[in-house]
């Protein structure tokens, strides 16, 4: 059945075309379709001519198509159809099984006297595989570019920290290896006396130890300026200063499974420090509980214990730096090292029944895992 | 001496305007199944060389994504939908729902807004030639991406004397406020036409 009005010339030409042309009239009835899409539906010019369109494909009639096609009729301006609200036309398998992937344009067609709408369908299959491909290649690079962006900035930071942790260090050490020397100089003028003598050594190799616990938090300084942050799995971190610091129940709530939180390295020795901290301000401690809960974005990692808590004129002051014992791992070096990533921490414990540290992560600095997580440790 | 619209005739381009917005609002709301308000507050008519120093400064500087749409009849030009980066991204995100920070628009997000476009400006340019019982012919719809002055060049027969219908479009969808602008640039002797058509069916 051949619509007269279409010439065989025309007919020919748009059977060559590797997009698909259809024809409609009026009333909707299709008066062309080409050899493009025959290949593409299966279907024959002399099966579907004189259809209706819409009878033919009920899903093509709502609105949203059918109220555009009227204006062409008209002989007014070309109606486009994008592949994001209109994907599949004129439905169609390809070789692997998936659904062709379209775009068309309708442009009126003046056919004798009457206008008629010519539909215009092209396979855009590939070109928007690869553009869904490029977004993700694009999702996967900006998600990486971030974590190297933060990466960066806090080596960055854990460097100046680093340089200034070493001078004082360096500092400490100089006065300790002259109070060593003052020493000497008295066994030089008392090496006679036995009782003088062996109380001079004896200080002297105090300052020695000193000098020793000085390197070795040297050392671990070194570790934040050469190691990037990256994700630590909290329950591994937490079984792991269990283990370095057995003293007594540790409690890893349930509301910790598969949390992971973003930091730079020496997180262990945060977890080791509050458990040495318990045990040696807490008094009372029997047990300690580390749950996790999230507020607004925020994520907020509570450490508590049982014991007689920090009295309130204290809560800030021992996290500066020299309280307690100089030369050892404490609360103030913690602050720093969570601070790297952007983790505040605070002593949020009531005095006398119970010690609380709340460590308030940002929203991109904490992560929840199915399962048991990736993260380090 | 160019003519100037007087009151009616501009009340009338707005009216006609309005209700081509109106029309194109309710096949976007079904198209996305949400609530998308289209709102056209003010339309100005100026010289297209005084277009840049008029509008705001959207208009001088940026980069625009623009879909246009040339007709030909009694009266001619070019009908243009233009966004600002943000804008234009912004609205294809929320059609698509999509969701990354990128304001880049790839070929099936220009698609997307080629085909918003074309359903603003035809209900536009439907609008008037029903209105006025004006045939108008059409090109097929252009995506654009460039500066106003890169529109103007792509074609060839823009003047600076052309009159330039310009009017500030407000999607307003949920929470966003995503601004475009409708320039219909009318070729030299046009606007005349219009006027005389509008006074025409008025009378």
């Amino acid at each position: 059945m051949k619509d007269p009005l279409i010439s065989d010339e025309c007919r020919a030409l748009f059977d060559l075309l590797n997009i698909g042309i259809l024809i409609l009239r009026k009333d909707f009835s299709i008066c062309f379709w080409n050899h493009c899409l025959e290949e593409w539906t299966g279907i024959k010019k002399e099966e579907i001519m004189g259809q209706n369109l819409f009878v033919r494909y009920p899903a093509l009639d709502q609105p949203l198509v059918k109220a555009r096609f009227p204006q062409v009729f008209e002989g007014g301006p070309a109606v486009f159809f994008s592949s994001q609200f209109h994907p599949h036309l004129i439905p169609s398998l390809l070789p692997d099984g998936t659904n062709r992937i379209q775009k068309g344009s309708v442009i009126p067609v003046l056919l004798d006297t009457e206008f008629h709408a010519m539909l215009i369908i092209e396979d855009v299959t590939d070109l928007v595989r690869q553009v869904a491909a490029f977004r993700r290649m694009r999702d996967v690079a900006m998600q990486e570019l971030t974590e190297r962006k933060n990466a960066e900035t806090a080596l960055k930071v854990a460097n100046a920290k680093l340089s200034l942790f070493s001078d004082i260090t360096i500092f400490d050490i100089k006065n300790k290896i002259t109070e060593a020397r003052g020493f000497l100089s008295l066994i030089e003028r008392h090496h006679t006396d036995k009782t003088e003598l062996h109380s001079v050594v004896s200080r002297i190799g105090s300052k020695l130890a000193s000098i020793e616990q000085y390197i070795m938090l040297m050392r671990d300084y070194s570790e934040l300026g050469t190691k990037a942050p990256q994700w630590y799995s909290v329950k591994r971190v937490i079984d792991y200063s269990k283990f370095q610091a057995p003293f007594f129940r540790v409690e890893d709530d349930p509301t910790l499974t598969g949390l992971e939180i973003y930091c730079a390295p020496l997180i262990e020795r945060v977890f080791i420090n509050f458990l040495e901290n318990a045990r040696d301000h807490g008094t009372t401690v029997t047990r300690v509980k580390i749950s996790f809960r999230s507020e607004q974005d925020i994520g907020i990692l509570i450490v508590e214990d049982d014991g007689i808590g920090v009295q309130q004129d204290k809560k800030e002051v021992i996290f500066s730096q020299g309280y307690g014992t100089k030369t050892k791992f404490g609360l103030y070096h913690s602050r720093e090292i969570l601070g790297m990533t952007g983790i505040t921490i605070k002593e949020t414990g009531q005095e006398g029944r119970c010690g609380r540290f709340e460590l308030k992560i940002p929203k991109e600095g904490y992560r929840i895992l199915r399962g048991e997580g990736s993260g380090a440790i | 001496m160019k003519m100037l619209a007087d009151d009616d005739s501009l009340d009338a381009i707005k009216e006609m305007i309005n209700i081509g917005v109106g029309k194109a609002a309710g096949l976007l709301n079904e198209i996305t199944n949400s609530n998308i308000q289209l709102r056209v507050p003010e339309i100005r008519l100026i010289l297209f060389r005084e277009l840049s120093e008029v509008s705001n400064k959207m208009l001088e500087d940026e980069v625009l994504s623009t879909v246009m749409l040339e007709f030909h009849g009694n009266f001619s030009g070019v009908t243009a939908l233009m966004f600002p980066p943000e804008s234009a991204s912004a609205l294809v995100k929320f059609l698509s729902g999509e969701n990354h920070p990128s304001t880049e628009m790839d070929a099936v997000q220009v698609e997307t807004l080629k085909e918003v476009g074309n359903i603003i400006i035809n209900a536009v340019m439907g609008s008037i030639s029903n209105v006025l019982l004006e045939h108008l012919s059409y090109s097929m719809p252009v995506y654009y991406e460039g500066r106003l002055s890169g529109i103007a060049a792509t074609r060839q027969e823009m003047e600076d004397d052309d009159y330039v219908i310009l009017a500030h479009t407000q999607f307003l969808i949920e929470s966003m406020n995503i601004e475009g602008k409708l320039l219909l640039v009318l070729e030299v002797g046009s606007l005349e036409r219009l006027i005389e058509s509008i006074r025409r069916t008025n009378n």
